[in-house]
């Protein structure tokens, strides 16, 4: 087995890689109860999510003490930073993490013997992992098929104006049986060159005039009316993962189009 | 006997940990414009523009909106910007060295096309030291410039063809007195990889044209556009392979 940081494989440093433990057990999302008596002040329901920790043994033989040391020092110069983590059984997942521990165990006669056993410990504060490569799609009138994991996906979204400005454009969000489950209405008319851009992660609403974007009474927050930022999630799929869910748009005149960008989780 | 080493914090002055590479600069199509190493885009289209989104359907994108299409590359499905009359810069804060632009595209016309560019660092009107990646009318030619006079080298083969995918790396040599380039190809999947001989010198200049940006698809502000697709784009100290390049951050 494998480990890749950052694109490069451990296994190119040390000996061997002994150990891998944590990186598939699935997380499982833990609801925050809501009090029922005291409805009028929910802001809304919240989930809170355990960390994932990996854990990563390394087999070290280096040749020389001075070669541990410098392995040692490289390996910290790799570590440094937001990582991201891949396995030779699923190369087209990360999984983003820091590195929250180091442990170096020497073996007997650790003056003269360079060897050594390396434990990291890997903490990923998302547990889930994320599709190398993310997926687009174009959206219109029609319902665009959204393929999603096991864990909810925040996409990015891209409102297109036209020549016959498309006026007040909504994006709906459907589940496998063609139920609305989401809904994000804009009070705003979209000229030739006109886009919005709508990140769901961030929260975040951009528009352009021209490439030019935006700000005060004309920005992208200002021609939000109502809804929710749209979110892909895998209750909205069937179980075995076959039928997905569907976003379209419309609008209350002109031909909305739109493109959809996001990558897919997996708990 | 166990020694705990702590971690090395590695956090910006905001307190968010982030992705850290050797690279200069490294712009992924697949995680956005934005470049890992920070650099923010300027991407401008005059006009609308289509894309091939993952379904295979084409889709037309607003003014200056970015075309992030699905293609294949090296096997898999993956994410890159289509280019054809879009302008896209990132600015350049680093100075001429020894180093490696890199570059993984699939060729849509811009080698058979005189001029047009594929990548170029330095400024928007062609002036002071400056490295163009462009067509000679048939083959990729790389340019050193040092402001006076330029050395060039191109690829002896007509390749890559429209529609095949490819990494390409342009090695600038400095040794403190002049300055070299020489090409590096592999078209994937096929077993085309070619290195060009090093040109001739040009003496060293020790910085880039004022207002130099790294930008793709054209040489300076007012060249000949080309028609490319790009997967990932990035400038590394050193002399780096074409693998070292396209498999590590």
């Amino acid at each position: 087995m494998s480990v890749y940081i950052n694109d490069r494989p451990l296994a190119a440093l040390v000996f061997g890689v002994n150990e891998l433990t944590g990186h598939l057990s699935p997380s499982i999302p833990q609801r925050a109860p809501v009090p029922l008596a005291n409805s009028a002040a929910i802001f809304g329901t919240t989930v809170t999510v355990e960390s994932r920790s990996v854990v990563v043994g390394l087999d070290v033989r280096p040749t020389t003490l001075v070669n541990r040391q410098t392995l040692i020092d490289t390996l910290k110069r790799r570590m440094a930073g937001l990582l991201e983590l891949r396995t030779d059984d699923l190369p087209g997942r990360v999984l983003r993490c820091l590195l929250a521990g180091v442990q170096v165990e020497l073996y007997t006669a650790a003056m003269v013997n360079p060897a050594c056993y390396i434990t990291l410990t890997f903490t990923a504060v998302d547990p889930a992992r994320h599709d190398v490569e993310p997926l687009v799609y174009g959206l219109s009138t029609a319902r665009t098929v959204c393929p999603v994991g096991t864990d909810t996906s925040a996409p990015r979204v891209w409102l297109f104006g036209a020549a016959t400005a498309v006026v007040n454009p909504v994006i709906l969000v459907r589940s496998l049986t063609g139920a609305e489950v989401a809904r994000m209405t804009f009070t705003v008319s979209l000229a030739q060159n006109d886009a919005l851009v709508i990140d769901a992660g961030t929260q975040q609403i951009e528009r352009y005039v021209a490439g030019v974007l935006q700000t005060g009474t004309s920005s992208g927050l200002a021609a939000l009316t109502s809804g929710r930022f749209p979110i892909l999630s895998p209750e909205d799929a069937a179980d075995e993962g076959g039928t997905m869910p569907t976003v379209e748009l419309t609008a209350t005149s002109g031909t909305p189009t739109g493109l959809i960008l996001y990558t897919r989780r997996w708990a | 006997m166990t020694v705990p080493y702590l971690p090395p914090a590695a956090f910006r002055a905001a307190g968010v940990p982030t992705l850290r590479t050797a690279a200069r600069c490294r712009v992924q199509f697949r995680r956005g414009l934005t470049a890992l190493t920070g650099q923010a885009a300027t991407l401008t289209r005059a006009a609308t523009g289509t894309l091939v989104d993952s379904a295979g359907t084409t889709v037309t994108v607003g003014h200056s909106m970015p075309r992030f299409e699905a293609r294949t590359f090296d096997g898999a499905a993956t994410i890159g910007l289509r280019m054809a009359a879009d302008d896209l810069t990132y600015p350049c804060d680093w100075v001429p060295e020894t180093g490696t632009l890199y570059l993984e595209f699939a060729e849509a016309g811009t080698r058979a096309t005189a001029n047009a560019g594929l990548v170029y660092v330095g400024n928007d009107g062609l002036t002071g030291a400056r490295l163009l990646i462009d067509s000679d009318g048939t083959n990729y030619r790389a340019t050193i410039h040092n402001g006076t006079t330029s050395q060039s080298v191109s690829l002896a083969t007509a390749t890559p063809t429209s529609g095949q995918t490819a990494k390409l790396a342009v090695q600038l040599e400095d040794t403190g007195g002049n300055q070299r380039v020489r090409l590096l190809l592999r078209v994937m999947d096929t077993a085309v990889e070619t290195t060009t001989a090093w040109s001739s010198t040009v003496t060293r200049a020790a910085t880039w044209g004022t207002g130099a940006r790294l930008r793709l698809n054209r040489v300076g502000s007012a060249g000949t556009q080309g028609s490319t697709w790009v997967r990932q784009v990035a400038w590394e100290p050193g002399l780096v392979s074409l693998a070292d390049m396209g498999t590590r951050l």
